[in-house]
């Protein structure tokens, strides 16, 4: 059986490895309640950072796959062993998203780009940090 | 990859602009990451330039996320910051449940209900309730869920969740006595809520009661025992075991204010058919709350007898009583300090040498 937060993400084991070496592992999980979510994961000294670019959320489905991400990768988070998840919504393009982030505890910021999307450089983004508690995991 | 690479170089020796060139490499089956990276570095587009190029649904995806969480969503829950600190001395299941439970019953209700008290600021709380899954224990592993039970968060009208518990529920999912609880149902909506990284399992101290200022009550848990929430009366619930329904692990004292906190004149004050003693010496710093066994038992007796044991015809020895002569014969005294609202001018706010 796999690990929690590991079969959602569509990680093999060698993308479980590059991950727990410290390395960035792009996702694109689809479909997740018919939507699609596309961004990166890395992990380091216990934070798992999930960086998103690009949600796909029909009508109706879009809490549900934000819901669905955010206990995926506090499950990930665990299996790696991390106390805590680092949430980035990176190059969000719709003002209302922006407005609406902000209330849910995310902070507008500049972050480095990803490797997997380039170049250097920074990006606006919207980033929270969420303990995920369980100390001694796996 | 090399597909991807190969494709964007043929379609952009064709002298293809950005927009032409990220649709032509849609339809060729170059992934979204692809394009948007290959865009960024081709043309020197910014991220979100890139993306709006790449993914033309993008925006209206967003703003279709941003409409729907903020059509269900009346604003996020949290933990008070001054109630952060005392969660490290509860039990590590409890703050495990808020993790794991809370935020999956405030994000998708089966039933919401407001007037969570009778008078005060929690006349418009909220209560929160949904049947789970599973539940956690101490380590923060799953569990199975308690049959016949609901979880229910609590939260103050300021977005602030106080307390959290498993509690009997009917067939279809609702608390049991939602009518003598609750002051009525509330729309369904969502809310999502964030847990501060500060909340973190800590050391229980089965010796340190705490009083919630959101919530206008005093937890106090003498057993770290995975527990489900009994409400005996409008000013008190009990905690009781999961695995067995004999054991009573903590108490939650209700309405506070009106109940305990007029006291702090020398006063020694019994609240009324808990068994609750209260105890302020004149110029105390701290509020006492002494388990004592100082009124009559009957009414819990009999709340707890039809409720927690319908079938148990040997009811001897009383849990509670029993739990409670425990506590005095080893001389545990939780203690609380006052809080700001309630300290006389010549008294600071100071936790006690228990805390």
């Amino acid at each position: 059986m796999s690990e929690p937060g590991v079969a959602f993400f569509g990680l093999d084991r060698a993308a479980l490895a590059r991950l727990r070496e410290g390395r960035e592992v792009q996702f694109e999980v689809s479909p997740v309640l018919d939507g699609t979510l596309l961004g990166a994961l890395s992990y380091a000294q216990k934070t798992l950072t999930c960086i998103v670019l690009y949600v796909r959320a029909p009508e109706g489905t879009g809490l549900s796959v934000f819901r669905a991400l955010e206990f995926e990768s506090a499950s990930l988070a665990r299996t790696l062993g991390g106390t805590s998840l680092r949430y980035i919504a990176l190059a969000v393009i719709n003002d209302a998203l922006g407005r609406i982030l902000p209330k849910k505890g995310f902070e507008s910021t500049e972050t480095p780009i990803p490797d997997v999307l380039g170049d250097k450089g920074n990006e606006a983004a919207f980033v929270k940090t969420v303990s995920v508690g369980k100390e001694g995991a796996k | 990859m090399m597909r991807d690479a190969t494709t964007w170089a043929k379609l952009k020796a064709g002298g293809a602009t950005a927009a032409q060139l990220a649709a032509r490499s849609a339809d060729e089956g170059v992934d979204l990451f692809t394009r948007v990276r290959l865009l960024r570095s081709t043309y020197g587009l910014s991220l979100a330039e890139a993306k709006r190029l790449a993914a033309p649904d993008s925006d209206e995806s967003e703003g279709r996320l941003a409409a729907e969480i903020a059509s269900h969503d009346d604003g996020g829950l949290t933990i008070a910051d001054e109630e952060v600190e005392a969660l490290k001395h509860y039990p590590p299941y409890v703050v495990h449940a808020l993790r794991n439970c809370a935020g999956r019953v405030t994000a998708d209700p089966e039933f919401v209900y407001t007037g969570i008290r009778r008078d005060g600021l929690l006349r418009d709380g909220f209560a929160f309730c949904r049947r789970l899954d599973f539940s956690v224990d101490n380590h923060g592993e799953k569990t199975p869920p308690p049959k016949g039970m609901t979880f229910v968060v609590y939260a103050a009208a300021s977005g602030h969740v106080f307390d959290w518990d498993w509690v009997r529920a009917d067939k279809a999912g609702a608390p049991l006595d939602a009518e003598k609880r609750f002051a009525g149902p509330a729309p369904k909506k969502c809310r999502i809520l964030s847990v501060p990284p500060a909340v973190t399992v800590g050391r229980f101290k089965p010796r340190c009661a705490s009083y919630s200022k959101v919530g206008d009550c005093i937890f106090a848990y003498v057993s770290n025992e995975p527990s489900y929430a009994q409400r005996i009366d409008d000013d008190l619930t009990v905690f009781v075991s999961l695995r067995r329904d004999t054991t009573l692990t903590g108490l939650k004292l209700k309405n506070v204010e009106r109940n305990i906190l007029a006291v702090t004149q020398g006063d020694v004050k019994a609240v009324e058919n808990t068994g609750v003693e209260v105890r302020a010496a004149k110029g105390a710093k701290t509020i006492t709350i002494g388990l004592r066994v100082l009124v009559d038992y009957s009414r819990v007796k009999q709340e707890m007898r039809s409720r927690l044991l319908p079938d148990l015809t040997d009811f001897e020895p009383d849990p509670y009583l029993r739990v409670l002569r425990a506590l005095e014969r080893r001389k545990l005294d939780p203690a609380i300090p006052i809080p700001e609202a309630f300290v006389l001018d010549h008294i600071q706010r100071e936790r006690s040498a228990e805390g």
